[in-house]
């Protein structure tokens, strides 16, 4: 029988910073922590589990890669872009007000990708796997990792500059 | 204006990776998370065949055998005299609906204040782009990206174009309308379903089941080898009495001119 308290208490950090990152407020965060643990569980019913953190982060992408691209096609995209509108309250300085800009400026990009090229970018460039890590994740070639990552760049770099464009 | 606008978008896209990979997140779940997500766990953590078998009493354990070997022999025979059939959970069928890139379906609609419905064709590539084609001759193109909608009128050779940022119509999807028939087809893969009965459709035994998201109810029919969505009926729909999608094709390539916004210029006679 699967120890769900164990694992929530032992891998539940990861996967909710995993998800905070993503998502850059704690409601939603706490959805798709929520959402990464029952998927986990429904995935454990179909096939041996080898790493319940590979596997949860992976989920945690996933649900929050979904929830960013809802938001966006929900119509929040210009509101998402308001960037007077991010989480803190207080003024910042300099430079992190620019940081968090940036990152909510990836997030607004990261939404615009299909599902699939944003998840391996995540888990690539924010998560820090290797290609063979994804690669064994998602039961894909390690090439084909390779592939989608350079396409996620490569779309990524045209919606920033799009984003940026907007905000002249 | 920002300083890093003006910079090469490379250097935009790894300065951006590298501000949200080291934000400061020092935080754990809060209590609030945690409790919650463990009470989903329990209730999604229904006993499984084999813990109930293992929990069995050795007399019951030969009683559940022997019902099975009978109930495996009518199963095995009712399924050769009837070709075979096959089941999938609608987990399955939500990764399918996730992985959705392209996407041809009819839609009938029967509106809350008429009993006539109209059927149109709809084609949506993934992920912002949606075509109509609607009795009459007419089209609807909307770019959620560039949320802009273009409405073709072969009838009498118009081509409109809005947009919708400002309208805030006519797409629904860029207004998160109720009435956004891909958005309700997407937000299928977030919903839990239950299995409901199956469905002949065509030559395939569906396997229905009923999604309950935020007060919107649907019944989905999925062929069970595949487990892509055959037929769905949507109920309980702002405005809507009924909405059917069905005569689905799924992940074939579309041409983008299909979905292009500058309308095509016709040759002068």
């Amino acid at each position: 029988v699967t120890d769900w308290d164990s694992i929530v208490r032992t891998e539940g950090p990861a996967v909710w910073r995993t998800a905070r990152r993503l998502m850059g407020n704690d409601p939603d965060a706490d959805d798709c922590f929520q959402e990464a643990f029952v998927d986990a569980l429904k995935v454990s019913r179909r096939q041996p589990v080898k790493s319940w953190q590979a596997l949860l982060i992976r989920l945690a992408t996933a649900r929050s890669i979904d929830r960013l691209r809802r938001r966006i096609r929900q119509g929040r995209r210009l509101e998402a872009m308001n960037l007077e509108q991010l989480s803190q309250t207080a003024p910042l300085p300099v430079e992190s007000a620019e940081s968090n800009e940036l990152s909510q400026r990836l997030r607004i990009a990261l939404a615009q990708l299909p599902a699939n090229h944003a998840e391996v970018f995540c888990l690539a460039c924010l998560d820090g796997w290797s290609h063979k890590e994804i690669a064994e994740q998602l039961a894909i070639s390690v090439d084909y990792v390779g592939v989608l990552v350079h396409r996620a760049k490569k779309e990524l770099r045209e919606q920033l500059a799009w984003i940026a464009e907007v905000h002249k | 204006m920002n300083d890093h606008d003006q910079t090469q978008p490379d250097d935009l896209l790894e300065r951006s990776i590298a501000a949200l990979r080291d934000e400061a997140v020092s935080r754990d779940p809060s209590p609030q998370a945690v409790a919650g997500t463990l009470a989903a766990l329990r209730k999604a953590q229904n006993p499984s065949f084999f813990q109930r078998v293992v929990a069995m009493t050795l007399t019951q354990k030969i009683a559940a055998a022997a019902a099975l070997t009978i109930g495996g022999a009518v199963v095995y025979f009712l399924a050769t005299l009837f070709g075979g059939f096959s089941s999938i959970s609608y987990a399955e069928v939500a990764d399918q609906i996730r992985e959705v890139r392209t996407m041809v379906c009819n839609i009938t609609v029967t509106p809350a204040n008429s009993g006539t419905a109209v059927t149109m064709r709809m084609m949506f590539m993934s992920p912002d782009k949606t075509r109509m084609e609607m009795p009459g001759g007419m089209a609807m193109i909307m770019d959620q990206k560039d949320k802009r909608s273009l409405v073709l009128d072969e009838n009498h050779k118009t081509a409109t174009l809005t947009d919708i940022k400002t309208t805030g119509g006519p797409s629904a999807r860029s207004g998160g309308g109720d009435d956004d028939a891909v958005q309700h087809f997407l937000d299928l893969a977030k919903a839990d379903g239950t299995p409901e009965g199956r469905r002949q459709i065509g030559d395939v035994n569906a396997m229905g089941f009923r999604v309950q998201d935020q007060g919107q109810s649907a019944l989905v029919f999925a062929d069970p080898k595949t487990g892509r969505p055959l037929e769905i009926d949507y109920e309980e729909i702002t405005g809507v009495k009924k909405m059917v999608m069905d005569d689905f094709s799924f992940d074939q390539t579309l041409d983008p001119v299909l979905f292009s916004m500058t309308p095509l210029r016709c040759p002068v006679p």
